[in-house]
């Protein structure tokens, strides 16, 4: 099993929040930015950003190994894939927000108006996904644990 | 190595596959008296709604048990016999195990009602009984719901979905009792009220009314309440609680207070025998004592820590965490926690936006938050509840910013300080 997470290199991060538009665009009706305002259910970006103290920290689902959302679903929604993410089958989820109650990241959002819970889904039809190509400062990281390391290394 | 399972829902079904993870070669043997894929409970209100098809109530797929290489079988277990480390079916079969898993979950429970035995009453907790209940409700115009716990509401909501007039009657000064606090509850009760459910608090259901049908049948047309007053209906839902499914178990030997006694590897009194679930009594995370917490979430943890345990891989469980979450008539609400501290302990932080359905009430104790409620905007919750579940000495000012902002991680990990 060789599960690919996203890492994301606080002391990189300047902010500048494109890995959200990225998120946006990628899960958007439209592809285009400047389209999402338009669509209905509005998509929103599974990846956030914010700065809750002196560092930047980005909010987004850590594909845990022993997952908290994985056991509190109640629907089936949640669960693991083959490699070992964990995916999120929307068409199963009801609403019930039981993902949201447990998830210690804060990383699984509700969207309201489709009552379906929101989260990282990898992009896994891309090769690297568009929020790590398009973060300039390299602060978002695409890889195995061990890849990771490797890659902070040097820092 | 013989595993064997009693019950398929979500102890159940979280231990088979811990234990199929572990041991790919053991025989493992799931015991059910329901004959069909494992199942959400929770799912069934939505399913007698028709929010959701019947599909979508299972939360395994057609392949479940052929892919885990589970061994399914229907039937009742009567008893747990210790020494021959047997079980025994109500067909006279035996079952014999090397380790067992008691994960038998819990029944409605119903005090003695005068006039219960017409047609037109039902229990909403299995499949067949949401089946039974949607089928019903077809020729119905009105219903009444005793229990204004989240089984009652749920089923209430659904009913109303159906199109049919719902009164909610509940013994309790709130809904939600064990859930939520009082001010939580009444945004909740009037939500309801606005969505046009009638809500009867502190008022109890003391006589089922009937009337013979063309056919000679009784069924029901009404009840009587200890008010005196008459409700007129064609459908009456008892959700007024349960009780853990312990029968199989009494005189074995294994440890029984309310539900079977487990220790933090959720083995019972009794070596090789191990509970989960509703049925299981286990340690409370916040108070140490031992009670049960007949929530989804602690199922499946204990589903999957009794299966390390049963396949030989040591793992404890922390602890159940009580948490709720539900959305009644549109409003989210998560409680996790206490809900309410007791008077002169610790201190509490609110905030109540009545007309924007917005509350929020954290509850801190020795620098910890013990319990928190959020009802409305519920982004983040889990943020909070970590907090709870980790004891994490906690920042009085984060948490007074969190009481009216979107909750933020408070990044209690070690982060480095920044460059900016």
């Amino acid at each position: 099993m060789r599960v690919q997470k996203l890492f994301f290199i606080s002391k990189r991060c300047d902010g500048c929040r494109a890995c959200e538009v990225a998120c946006l665009e990628k899960h958007s009706q439209s592809q285009s930015i400047f389209m999402t305002k338009m669509e209905q259910p509005s998509p929103q970006p599974r990846i956030k950003v914010k700065r809750p103290g002196n560092q930047y920290w980005a909010t987004v689902c850590q594909h845990c190994t022993d997952s908290m959302c994985v056991r509190a679903c109640m629907t089936g929604a949640m669960q693991y894939s083959p490699e070992g993410e964990v995916f999120h089958n929307t068409n199963k989820c009801v609403g019930c927000w039981m993902c949201i109650m447990v998830c210690p990241f804060g990383a699984i959002a509700p969207l309201n108006e489709a009552k379906k819970a929101s989260k990282c889904d990898l992009c896994k039809d891309e090769k690297i996904p568009p929020c790590v190509a398009s973060c300039s400062r390299q602060a978002l990281f695409y890889g195995t644990p061990e890849e990771y390391e490797m890659k902070v290394a040097g820092d | 190595m013989r595993y064997l399972i009693i019950g398929n829902s979500a102890a159940g079904v979280f231990a088979a596959e811990t234990i199929r993870g572990l041991d790919p070669d053991g025989q493992i043997t799931m015991i059910s008296n329901e004959d069909c894929l494992p199942y959400s409970r929770c799912l069934t209100s939505y399913y007698l709604g028709n929010e959701i098809s019947e599909e979508m109530v299972y939360i395994r797929d057609k392949a479940f048990y052929t892919e885990t290489g589970i061994d399914f079988q229907v039937g009742y277990v009567v008893r747990v016999d210790v020494d021959s480390k047997s079980v025994l079916l109500d067909s006279g079969e035996k079952v014999t195990y090397d380790k067992l898993l008691i994960a038998t979950g819990s029944s409605p429970f119903n005090p003695p009602l005068e006039g219960s035995g017409i047609e037109g009453i039902f229990e909403l907790r299995t499949l067949d009984d949401a089946k039974a209940v949607a089928e019903f409700a077809l020729k119905v115009k009105s219903a009444v719901v005793m229990g204004a716990g989240l089984v009652g509401l749920k089923g209430a909501h659904g009913l109303h979905e159906l199109g049919i007039s719902v009164t909610i009657v509940g013994s309790a000064p709130q809904v939600l009792r064990h859930s939520i606090d009082v001010e939580s509850a009444e945004i909740l009760t009037r939500r309801l009220e606005e969505d046009g459910y009638r809500v009867l608090l502190n008022t109890k259901v003391t006589k089922v009314l009937g009337e013979e049908d063309a056919d000679g049948r009784m069924s029901v047309s009404g009840v009587l309440l200890n008010t005196g007053e008459q409700i007129p209906c064609q459908m009456i839902i008892r959700a007024v609680g349960v009780r853990p499914n312990v029968k199989l178990v009494s005189d074995s030997g294994v440890s029984v207070n309310y539900g079977i006694i487990v220790d933090d590897e959720m083995q019972t009194s009794v070596k090789d025998i191990y509970a989960a679930g509703d049925v299981a009594e286990a340690s409370d995370l916040l108070s140490g004592e031992k009670s049960v917490n007949a929530i989804w979430p602690s199922a499946t943890e204990q589903g999957t820590v009794a299966g390390c345990n049963m396949a030989g891989v040591k793992r404890k469980y922390l602890g159940s965490l009580a948490v709720n979450s539900a959305v009644i008539s549109g409003v989210g609400i998560i409680s996790a926690g206490l809900v309410n501290l007791p008077p002169g302990e610790g201190s509490v932080l609110r905030a109540y936006e009545p007309n924007k359905n917005f509350y929020r009430k954290f509850m801190i104790k020795d620098g910890r938050l013990v319990g928190m409620i959020m009802v409305g905007d519920i982004e983040g919750a889990g943020i909070l509840s970590g907090l709870i579940r980790k004891r994490a000495k906690v920042d009085p000012n984060y948490l007074n910013k969190m009481l009216v902002n979107p909750i933020e991680y408070p990044g209690y990990l070690p982060v480095e300080r920044g460059g900016q």
